[in-house]
């Protein structure tokens, strides 16, 4: 397999190409899934838990490349470890689990230090219910945008929209129907709180 | 119901207003109750939305998980094999190594050199009346610095020189990479034989073929020293002979 830079990394993390997100994201397993899991594994958890912890580790690394909250000079795998154990030492505390910390003696730069598992079981729940009613068009427009931000340019394209304005009034009455099912389900407005 | 500009909105939750901006629509939120309730909704908007690229996110990475796994066992594999085949790579390369070395047919200036060491000689005051000379030749010859040594004799006529001298002279000779004359100087010890010294100088006769390459010319030599079986060097001339054939 290629190595990619850190800059590439993010070129790939950033490109409007899923085939190239997943390019950066099978490398980033390659190279750092065993380490997360050493540290999980030491600290009370198994390979289970690593494989969540890794998973919401990428997607809090593809939400701050999106979102440009990642540092322009960032090291990305040492970004994406310090991300994964933040996570779960979150979750450990949660959980209460009495355990001596293995801390490792490396020089490891701090990535966002209050991280909740990216999912939750309610939080599922209500996706499930979102996705339902939304429907599959609304659900792509709206993730394009708010998720993935892309520009209504890129996603015209994508979506193959006859123009920018078609895609515009698409994404306006897609966060009509969204509000209208949050404002049906109160309950669900709680957990988004 | 005042309707707001929702794209400014949106950006604003975005963080993506110039500061001005964003610290405008905060003091509008500040001032304005119904602009508040409408970000408010705004902000849960997007949050579901988040949810919902969370959970795509998921389903994504459940679909790569395992081809990751995959690439990550490889590569670990890779890893711990690198140091392993690095390792047999460097064990094959000395066992070739050391065959090739081993099985390199040995020169025969090499084998010279195994076998070549000075012979010790006390030289007295009765030598040669050219004292001088021979005093400082049989210094340096002890000192092995035969160079010097037969420059301190090159004038003295070689057929007054007393055997031992003689023979001193051609181990000088040898040792100065000078085989041929070397050759001539134990040569005159043979013929006709020298009383004390003629062993001596079949034996490094024979290294001095040697040194030239003469193996057929050395050989021979090496034969006449092992016939005579109380030769003082009939040990090492069985050895150098049995390398030679």
């Amino acid at each position: 397999m290629i190595h990619y830079n850190d800059h590439t990394l993010i070129k790939l993390l950033k490109s409007t190409e899923r085939q190239d997100n997943d390019k950066a994201m099978l490398f980033l397993y390659q190279q750092l899934f065993f380490k997360v899991e050493r540290y999980v594994q030491r600290n009370s958890g198994d390979s289970s838990d690593a494989a969540d912890v890794f998973q919401d580790g990428l997607i809090v690394l593809y939400k701050s490349v999106r979102q440009e909250k990642i540092p322009a000079d960032a090291k990305v795998q040492a970004y994406l470890y310090s991300v994964c154990r933040n996570l779960w030492l979150k979750q450990l505390g949660k959980s209460k689990r009495k355990v001596a910390l293995m801390e490792e003696h490396e020089n490891i730069p701090s990535g966002p230090l209050h991280l909740d598992k990216v999912l939750s079981d309610e939080k599922s729940e209500l996706v499930d219910k979102l996705l339902h009613q939304l429907g599959a068009s609304c659900r792509q427009l709206l993730v394009y945008f708010y998720y993935d931000r892309l520009k209504i340019r890129e996603i015209a394209k994508l979506m193959n929209f006859s123009s920018e304005q078609v895609a515009k009034n698409k994404k306006s009455a897609c966060m009509k129907k969204l509000r209208a099912i949050l404002d049906e389900h109160p309950e669900l407005k709680e957990l988004l709180r | 119901m005042q309707d707001f500009d929702s794209n400014k909105i949106d950006q604003f939750l975005m963080g993506q207003l110039p500061p001005e901006e964003h610290k405008n629509i905060e003091d509008m939120i500040q001032h304005n109750e119904e602009f508040a309730r409408q970000v408010q909704r705004r902000r849960e908007s997007i949050a579901a939305v988040e949810l919902l690229g969370d959970l795509q996110m998921k389903q994504r990475l459940g679909e790569l998980h395992e081809k990751g796994i995959r690439l990550a066992n490889q590569s670990r594999r890779r890893t711990w094999l690198r140091p392993l085949l690095a390792s047999a790579a460097a064990v094959l390369l000395l066992v070739v190594a050391g065959w090739w070395f081993f099985n390199q047919p040995v020169s025969s200036k090499a084998m010279m050199a195994e076998h070549f060491q000075t012979y010790d000689l006390n030289f007295g005051q009765r030598d040669d009346n050219n004292q001088a000379a021979l005093l400082r030749f049989s210094d340096l010859y002890r000192q092995q610095r035969f160079g010097e040594a037969l420059a301190a004799i090159q004038n003295l006529p070689t057929e007054q020189l007393s055997s031992k001298l003689k023979l001193a002279r051609g181990i000088a000779l040898l040792s100065d990479q000078q085989p041929e004359q070397a050759t001539d100087a134990f040569s005159a010890l043979l013929n006709p034989p020298d009383p004390i010294y003629s062993e001596q100088a079949r034996w490094y006769l024979a290294l001095s073929y040697l040194a030239q390459d003469n193996t057929d010319e050395c050989k021979r030599q090496l034969q006449q020293i092992i016939e005579k079986e109380k030769h003082f060097q009939v040990d090492e001339a069985k050895q150098l002979l049995k390398k030679l054939k």
